[in-house]
C-alpha cells in the first residue's frame, strides 16, 4: 500500500505542534458515564486476597465482549478469581460457590443486560482454575464468536453453539495451556484461514512455591522473585482441534514474564506479527517468518526496553497507528515512575521510543496502567488512549508516600501525535479512584462510538457509555466476513482516507488491552468529514477490497469477496 | 577503659609509714584484679582501706577495681573519698568523672573530667568522655571541640563520630529552633522547615515549606533548584522546568540548573529546547558525563544520529558507573543502526547486554 501520502500529513502535524490539532480534526471533550448500577450487571470481582499474598490475588479482572448471539448487541463476559483454600494440606483454587464463578450478561437492548451464565453453561463453576481473562474469536469460522478463558491453572476453550449455549472443548481441542496464563488472543498466525490461539504466560510459579515478602510490611512478590515462563501458541489445525506448536514455531526460544499481547503486521510484509508485554523483563516482539514460524526481534528493532535500555513492568499493550502514518505503533502500561512506553514504528524496520515527545511521559509518570487501548474515542481521526489503573500492591502508600494503589482511569486525547490528559473532563468514573485491571472496548450501545467496560479488582465493574456519537464528530464502524480468511475478519487491515481527517489505519481484532477482548468491529472517527472517500481492506488471504465515498455515521457490513 | 595508675609504689610507702598490715591486702587485691578476679580484689582492697582508711591511694585502687566490678556509685564514693584524702592524686579525677558519667550524671562529671584534662591533656579519651558529658548536660556546642580533639587523635572512633553526629544534631536543631523563634516568617525559617521535610522524605511538606520561602525571599537560588529536584522526582518536570528557570534567574551562569533545566525540558519531549542549554554545558571548562549523555539524547530525539554518538561516545569515556554505561551503550546501539553502522550497533548490544545480564544477575 501507499502510504506516503500519510506520512506526509503526519510530519506536517508533527511540525505544527499541538495547536495544530484543530485545524487537523473536529475537537471535542468526550465525556463517559458509568451506568453499571442500572445496566442489570451485577457482577462483582472477587479475588479473595490472603494475608500471605499470593501473587495471583492481585492480577485478575478480565472482560470480554463479545455478540455471542449474534443479534448485533455486544454482550459482556467477567472473568472472576476465586478462593485460594487449603484443602488436603494443599492450598488450592476454589470455585465452588457462584460468586467465585464467571459471568456472562446478554446485552438486551445496549442499555440493560441478563445474566445468562448458567442457561449457556459458561460460568467456570468447580473448576480449579484461579480466572485471569479472556480472548474471543470464532476459531470454527460457524459465524458464532468462541471463547478461551485464561488463569492460573489452566485454560478454557469454550465453543459458543449457534448463540444457544457454549460448550467446553479444552481437551478435545487440545487447548489446554497449563500454568499461569494470562492474556490470549485469536489470529491467524500462518494464513490458513482459521485463527490459531497465542496465549501468554505470566511466571514459573505456583501455589505451593508462592511466597509473601516484604520485612515489615508484607507485599505481594516482584515477579523478579520467580522464574520466567514461555508463552503458547497453539495452531488451529482447521478440524477443530490445535496443535501447540511453541518450539516448532520459535515462541518457545524466548522466555519472559508475559502479561499482555497484541497482534499487527510490523513490517507491512501481510503476515501477523506479535508484540507480547513482560513485566520487569524485556519485552517481545515475534516477528512472522512468512508462516515459518516466528523470531523474537525486540532487542533488534529497539522494542525490548526503554530508551534507557531498562526493563519496565510490561501489563497491558495495544498495537496501533497512533500517529497516522500507517504503520502500527506499540504502547503498554507500566508502573509508575516507569511511564507508559510508546515505540513508533519508524519504518525501516526499527521503533523509536517516543514517551516523551508523546506527551505521554508527562501525563503518566505518576500513573501504574494495566488495559490499555488506542482507539479514537473523540471522533477526530486520532487515536486517543485510554488506561484502566491502579498500582500492583494493595499497600504501596505505605511503602513510598505519593504514590496511590486506587486510582480514576486515564483518558489522553491525541491532538495530532500529541497526548493531553483529557480525564478532568471526561466525567466522574475519571474521578473514581479503583483497582482497575481489565477494560474492553466496543459500542455498547450502537450509537457510533466506542464505550468501555473495566473489570475492577474485588469490586464491580465500570460501565463507561461514551458520550461522543452525540458531541463528537462523524464516526464509521465495519463488520467484516471473511472468506477465505478467518470468518470474523480478524487481521484484517483497514485503511480509511477521508477529506479533512486525512488517512488511518486499522487493524480488525478483538486482543490488545490487558485479560480483555474487544469489540471486533473496526472503529473510525472522521471529525467533520461526512464522507469517506476510499477505503481499502487488505484481508489476510491478500485480496485488497476497494470501498468509496461511504457515507460516516453507519455500521457497514463488508464481506471478503470471493469465494 | 584505660587509666595509669604508677601509684603502687607511693601506696606501699605510705601503707609501711603507717606501721600496717594492708600491704598484703593490696599486694593480693592487685594480683587478683589482674587475673580478672574482680571480688577477690574487691573483697582485699576493702579490707586494705578498713585497716588503713587515711590512705589515698587505696581508695583509688578500690575505686578503680568497683568500676570495674560494674559498680559505679560505690565506685564514685571510693574516689571522693581519694580525692578527699589528697587533692591531687593522678587518675583520680579522670575515674571518678568516667563514673559519674556512667551513673547517667553529666553534670557533675564535667569539672572531674575538666581537671583530668588539665592534668593530662594528651588522653583523648577524656576529651571524647568530656565531649559526651557535655553533651548530656545538654550543651553541644561545649562538646564539639572535645569530640573534634578526639577525633583528631582517633578518626575512625565509632564512638566519637556517633557523638559528633549527635552534637550537629542538636545544634542544627538547636539553631533552626532559634531561628522558628525569632523570626518565624523568614524565609530561612522556611527555609530550614523545608529543608528538613526534604531530607526526611516528606516531598509534599517541603514543597509547601519551600513555596513559603520563595513567596518571602524569590532571589533563593537553591530553594528553587530543591523545588526543581523535588518536582522532577514526582514525575512533575513542567514544574521542575519552571523551577530550574527561576533559579536560572537568579544565577543565570549556574551549571548545575543550566543542566537540571535542559533535562526537564528533555523528559518533556521538548529536544529543540534543551538543546541550547546542553550545547553551553558541554563548552564549559568542566563538563560532566550527564551533560554528553543528555546532548546525546537530544540529537537522538532530534533524529541526529552522528551527532547523538560523538556526544554519548564522550559520555562513555566519562563515566565509570555500569547503569550509566549500559545505558549509554543501548543509545549507541539505536544511534549506530540508524546511520547504518551495524558493526557498531552490534558491538553496543553486546556491550549493553553483558551489563545489564551483571546488573540484574540477582533477578530469577
Amino acid at each position: 500500500m501507499d502510504w506516503s501520502p500519510l506520512t506526509q500529513r503526519a510530519r506536517v502535524a508533527a511540525c505544527l505542534g499541538s495547536l495544530a490539532w484543530a485545524a487537523l480534526g473536529t475537537a471535542t471533550e468526550v465525556r463517559f458515564e458509568d451506568r453499571a448500577l442500572e445496566s442489570g450487571i451485577t457482577f462483582r470481582h472477587h479475588a479473595n486476597p490472603t494475608p500471605e499474598k499470593h501473587l495471583v490475588e492481585t492480577m485478575g479482572g478480565g472482560v470480554a465482549l463479545l455478540d455471542y448471539d449474534g443479534d448485533g448487541f455486544l454482550d459482556v463476559f467477567f472473568i472472576n478469581g476465586g478462593a485460594l483454600v487449603e484443602s488436603e494440606g494443599r492450598l488450592q483454587v476454589d470455585r465452588s460457590r457462584p460468586h467465585l464463578q464467571d459471568r456472562l450478561y446478554r446485552n438486551l437492548d445496549g442499555k440493560s443486560f441478563e445474566d445468562v451464565t448458567e442457561r449457556l453453561g459458561i460460568s467456570a463453576a468447580g473448576k480449579a482454575i484461579y480466572g485471569m481473562g479472556a480472548a474471543t474469536g470464532d476459531y470454527d469460522n460457524d459465524g458464532h464468536a468462541d471463547l478461551l478463558v485464561t488463569g492460573y491453572g489452566g485454560t478454557i476453550l469454550y465453543r459458543n453453539l449457534q448463540g444457544r449455549a457454549f460448550e467446553d472443548r479444552t481437551d478435545e481441542a487440545g487447548a489446554r495451556v497449563d500454568g499461569w496464563s494470562a492474556s490470549a488472543g485469536f489470529f491467524d498466525a500462518d494464513l490458513d484461514g482459521d485463527l490459531d490461539l497465542f496465549v501468554t504466560r505470566y511466571l514459573d510459579w505456583n501455589l505451593q512455591t508462592s511466597r509473601t515478602c516484604g520485612e515489615a510490611v508484607p507485599v505481594y512478590c516482584s515477579p523478579r522473585a520467580y522464574p520466567a515462563a514461555t508463552s503458547v501458541l497453539l495452531r488451529n489445525n482447521g478440524d477443530g482441534t490445535f496443535s501447540n506448536l511453541s518450539t516448532d514455531w520459535g515462541i518457545g526460544a524466548s522466555r519472559g514474564k508475559a502479561l499482555g499481547v497484541a497482534f499487527n503486521d510490523a513490517d507491512d510484509d501481510g503476515w501477523p506479527d506479535v508484540f507480547v508485554a513482560n513485566d520487569s523483563t524485556a519485552q517481545q516482539l515475534f516477528f512472522n517468518l512468512g508462516g515459518a514460524g516466528f523470531e523474537d526481534r525486540a532487542l533488534a528493532v529497539g522494542l525490548a526496553y526503554n530508551e534507557d535500555g531498562g526493563s519496565f513492568a510490561g501489563m497491558g499493550a495495544d498495537f496501533e497507528d497512533y500517529d497516522n502514518d500507517g504503520r502500527p505503533d506499540v504502547v503498554a502500561t507500566a508502573l509508575a515512575k516507569e511511564l507508559y512506553p510508546l515505540f513508533r514504528n519508524e519504518g525501516d524496520g526499527s521503533f523509536a521510543y517516543v514517551t516523551r515527545q508523546s506527551g505521554l511521559g508527562e501525563i503518566t509518570a505518576r500513573l501504574s496502567g494495566w488495559s490499555v487501548k488506542l482507539a479514537d474515542f473523540d471522533h477526530d481521526g486520532w487515536k486517543d488512549l485510554f488506561a484502566a489503573q491502579s498500582h500492583v500492591l494493595d499497600n504501596v502508600e505505605r511503602m513510598e508516600p505519593g504514590l496511590a494503589y486506587l486510582q480514576p482511569p486515564l483518558i489522553a486525547l491525541n491532538r495530532a501525535a500529541r497526548f493531553i490528559d483529557a480525564s478532568p473532563s471526561a466525567g466522574e468514573p475519571f474521578e473514581t479512584t479503583v483497582a482497575g485491571r481489565g477494560a474492553a472496548f466496543g459500542d455498547l450501545d450502537n450509537d457510533g462510538d466506542i464505550d468501555i467496560v473495566a473489570g475492577v479488582l474485588n469490586a464491580r465493574p465500570m460501565v463507561l457509555y461514551s458520550n461522543a456519537s452525540e458531541t463528537g464528530g462523524h464516526w464509521l464502524q465495519l463488520r467484516l466476513t471473511g472468506r477465505s480468511g478467518p470468518r470474523d475478519g480478524q487481521g484484517a487491515s483497514v485503511s480509511l482516507e477521508s477529506e479533512r481527517t486525512g488517512r488511518q489505519v486499522r487493524y480488525a481484532t478483538t486482543s490488545g488491552g490487558y485479560l480483555s477482548a474487544s469489540d471486533p468491529r473496526v472503529h473510525f472517527g472522521l471529525g467533520q468529514d461526512s464522507i469517506a472517500l476510499r477505503i481499502s481492506v487488505r484481508w489476510p488471504s491478500g485480496t485488497i477490497q476497494q470501498l468509496e465515498d461511504v457515507a460516516a455515521r453507519q455500521v457497514l457490513h463488508v464481506e471478503e469477496p470471493g469465494s | 577503659m584505660i587509666v595509669r595508675l604508677t601509684v603502687l609504689a607511693a601506696l606501699a610507702g605510705g601503707l609501711a609509714a603507717q606501721g600496717t598490715d594492708p600491704v598484703g591486702h593490696v599486694r593480693r587485691g592487685v594480683a587478683a584484679r589482674e587475673a580478672g578476679r574482680l571480688d577477690e580484689a574487691r573483697q582485699e582492697l576493702e579490707a586494705a582501706v578498713a585497716a588503713a582508711p587515711g590512705i589515698a591511694e587505696a581508695h583509688l585502687y578500690l575505686g578503680l577495681v568497683l568500676h570495674e566490678s560494674r559498680d559505679p556509685a560505690a565506685a564514685a564514693d571510693s574516689l571522693r573519698t581519694a580525692l578527699f584524702l589528697k587533692p591531687a592524686l593522678p587518675g583520680a579525677q579522670q575515674l571518678l568523672g568516667y563514673s559519674l558519667l556512667t551513673l547517667g550524671r553529666p553534670e557533675e562529671a564535667v569539672p572531674h573530667l575538666e581537671a583530668a584534662r588539665r592534668e593530662n591533656p594528651g588522653e583523648w579519651r577524656v576529651h571524647s568522655w568530656l565531649g559526651r558529658a557535655r553533651l548530656g548536660a545538654g550543651e553541644p556546642g561545649a562538646a564539639l571541640p572535645h569530640l573534634l580533639e578526639a577525633q583528631a587523635h582517633s578518626p575512625r572512633d565509632p564512638e566519637v563520630l556517633y557523638l559528633l553526629g549527635k552534637t550537629y544534631s542538636q545544634l542544627a536543631a538547636r539553631a533552626q529552633a532559634q531561628l522558628l523563634a525569632s523570626a518565624a516568617d523568614s524565609s530561612y525559617a522556611h527555609l530550614a522547615v523545608a529543608e528538613d521535610h526534604d531530607h526526611n522524605g516528606r516531598p509534599e511538606e517541603a514543597l509547601a515549606a519551600y513555596g513559603k520561602a520563595l513567596a518571602e525571599d524569590e532571589s533563593l537560588t537553591g530553594a528553587w533548584l530543591a523545588v526543581g529536584d523535588l518536582e522532577g522526582g514526582r514525575g512533575n518536570h513542567r514544574a521542575a522546568a519552571d523551577a530550574y528557570q527561576q533559579a536560572l534567574a537568579t544565577q543565570p551562569a549556574d551549571g548545575a540548573a543550566l543542566l537540571k533545566l535542559a533535562q526537564s525540558l528533555l523528559a518533556l519531549g521538548l529536544a529543540n529546547d534543551a538543546l541550547p542549554h546542553l550545547e553551553a554545558a558541554v563548552s564549559a571548562e568542566r563538563v560532566p558525563p550527564a551533560a554528553h549523555e543528555a546532548l546525546g539524547k537530544a540529537y537522538l530525539d532530534l533524529g541526529r544520529f552522528a551527532r547523538a554518538r560523538e556526544e554519548l561516545e564522550l559520555a562513555l569515556k566519562a563515566t565509570g558507573d555500569e547503569q550509566r554505561r549500559m545505558t549509554i551503550h543501548y543509545q549507541l546501539a539505536r544511534a549506530s543502526g540508524k546511520v547504518g553502522d551495524s558493526q557498531a550497533e552490534r558491538r553496543h548490544l553486546q556491550e549493553f547486554a553483558a551489563l545489564r545480564a551483571k546488573l540484574t544477575a540477582g533477578d530469577k
